[in-house]
């Protein structure tokens, strides 16, 4: 990981708990450090993606949330993992491929955070509110993904297969 | 094959990234790590701060281009509902009910008789379950865990962890929370939850009286977890069953966590 990737992660993860933090609850909120990090695996594979992942999480654990450290890598870590699943599959980082694999990564991401904070005693949130709330963050998550793949692949060989590199 | 190999070695690289992780975790949550993890979590507070200071900054100066009917229109809805708020004051007082809390937008420290610090917000919680807040006072502060955050407008949540210069607040829309409070006009008590929608609170009826929407719910004190007498909610909804051993009234948050800048951390209140 080059220290600009390190500092776009801080950048993503600052903006996440400030600007997006103020969003209405009521709507679904981006993950901007998601959003990044299934793009690198889509552009730059899955293990690229999942060591911004680990640091996308990290800081993401130590910037507000409760509980111990930790949460956010590994829910990070299990929807980048499902990115790279995805696009291995399609073989193609084409905008559908991107967001689906994005609304896996978010629904894997949410399902993480859910069934960490029940086990750990942080939260206890009932199906029906935890539903719409997993899947508006799935498709914000899918939508936003492809929106990262869209820039990051201007940065990578436009014919370059999605492999787990 | 090549892309077998590489997949097997991107698995290994999940699993052991995912065990190591898991283990950070097991080993965070034990009690006398709170310390060391609030200290780790202090670490980002300053970027924190600076991000929150510059976001106002922005918003502040699009705040010049923004439109202006618009904001004539809040204006007068902001002053019907203090007027409102000023009449409902009036009537507690003229009842004889406690109505200090009520005078929070005036001088809420002297009416509410605790000792608070004032923290600014620094960064809200990463998901959407927790809805947790950062605070930039800490134990050298004299912040400590457990204690009990309010605004002028209400309760807030409580302090979950406290470092050295910044705190983390578990808020009022966290599904774990719950508080004994009791409904000003009627004087039902029940028990409020937490939640990322409207707050909800389980009423133990009484025949003879029933919750009226525009109530406000304040706390009861009742178990020594929060101080009588904050403002949890106003009903906006109650259902009434009287084959139920409890009825149900639908609050709407007495503090817009998503738009509170600054809170006060209640310093003189132990909860039990």
């Amino acid at each position: 990981m080059t220290f600009k990737a390190a500092l776009l992660l801080l950048a993503a993860a600052l903006l996440q708990v400030t600007l997006v933090g103020r969003l209405d609850p009521a709507v679904p909120a981006p993950n901007l450090v998601l959003a990044l990090c299934a793009g690198r695996a889509l552009t730059g594979g899955a293990r690229s993606g999942m060591v911004w992942a680990l640091v996308g999480g990290a800081l993401l654990d130590l910037a507000g949330a409760v509980g111990p450290l930790g949460v956010h890598a590994l829910a990070m870590l299990g929807a980048t993992y499902a990115v790279g699943v995805v696009a291995a599959a399609f073989e193609s980082t084409r905008p559908g491929v991107a967001a689906l694999a994005g609304a896996l990564a978010g629904a894997v991401y949410g399902g993480t955070i859910l069934l960490g904070a029940d086990t750990l005693g942080l939260a206890r949130v009932s199906p029906a509110a935890a539903l719409p709330l997993l899947a508006g963050g799935a498709v914000m998550a899918g939508a936003l993904a492809a929106l990262a793949t869209a820039l990051m692949r201007g940065r990578t060989p436009l014919e370059v297969a999605p492999t787990w590199r | 094959m090549h892309d077998r190999r590489a997949q097997s070695r991107s698995t290994a690289f999940f699993a052991t990234a995912a065990m190591l992780t898991a283990l950070v975790i097991l080993v965070t949550q034990v009690p006398f790590m709170t310390g060391p993890r609030a200290a780790l979590r202090g670490a980002l507070a300053p970027l924190e701060g600076a991000a929150t200071a510059g976001e106002g900054a922005v918003a502040g100066a699009a705040s010049v281009f923004g439109d202006i009917a618009t904001l004539r229109g809040e204006n007068r809805r902001l002053a019907q509902e203090n007027a409102r708020l000023r009449a409902q004051v009036a009537q507690l007082q003229a009842a004889g009910a406690e109505n200090d809390s009520l005078r929070r937008s005036l001088d809420f420290e002297r009416s509410f008789g605790h000792h608070m610090v004032t923290a600014a917000v620094i960064g809200r919680g990463p998901d959407a379950f927790t809805r947790s807040l950062t605070i930039d006072r800490g134990a050298a502060e004299g912040v400590r865990a457990g204690m009990v955050v309010v605004t002028g407008s209400g309760l807030v949540g409580r302090v979950r962890e406290a470092g050295p210069h910044s705190a983390t607040v578990q808020t009022v829309a966290d599904p774990l929370i719950r508080i004994n409070a009791y409904l000003v006009k009627s004087n039902l008590e029940g028990t409020v939850s937490g939640g990322s929608g409207p707050l909800r609170m389980e009423v133990l009826p009484r025949p003879d009286a029933t919750a009226r929407v525009g109530e406000w719910a304040l706390t009861s004190g009742l178990g020594a977890s929060y101080p009588r007498g904050i403002p949890v909610g106003q009903v906006t909804r109650y259902d009434r069953n009287d084959a139920a051993t409890s009825s149900v009234a639908e609050l709407a948050w007495a503090t817009d966590l998503a738009g509170v800048d600054e809170v006060q951390v209640i310093t003189d209140f132990q909860p039990q």
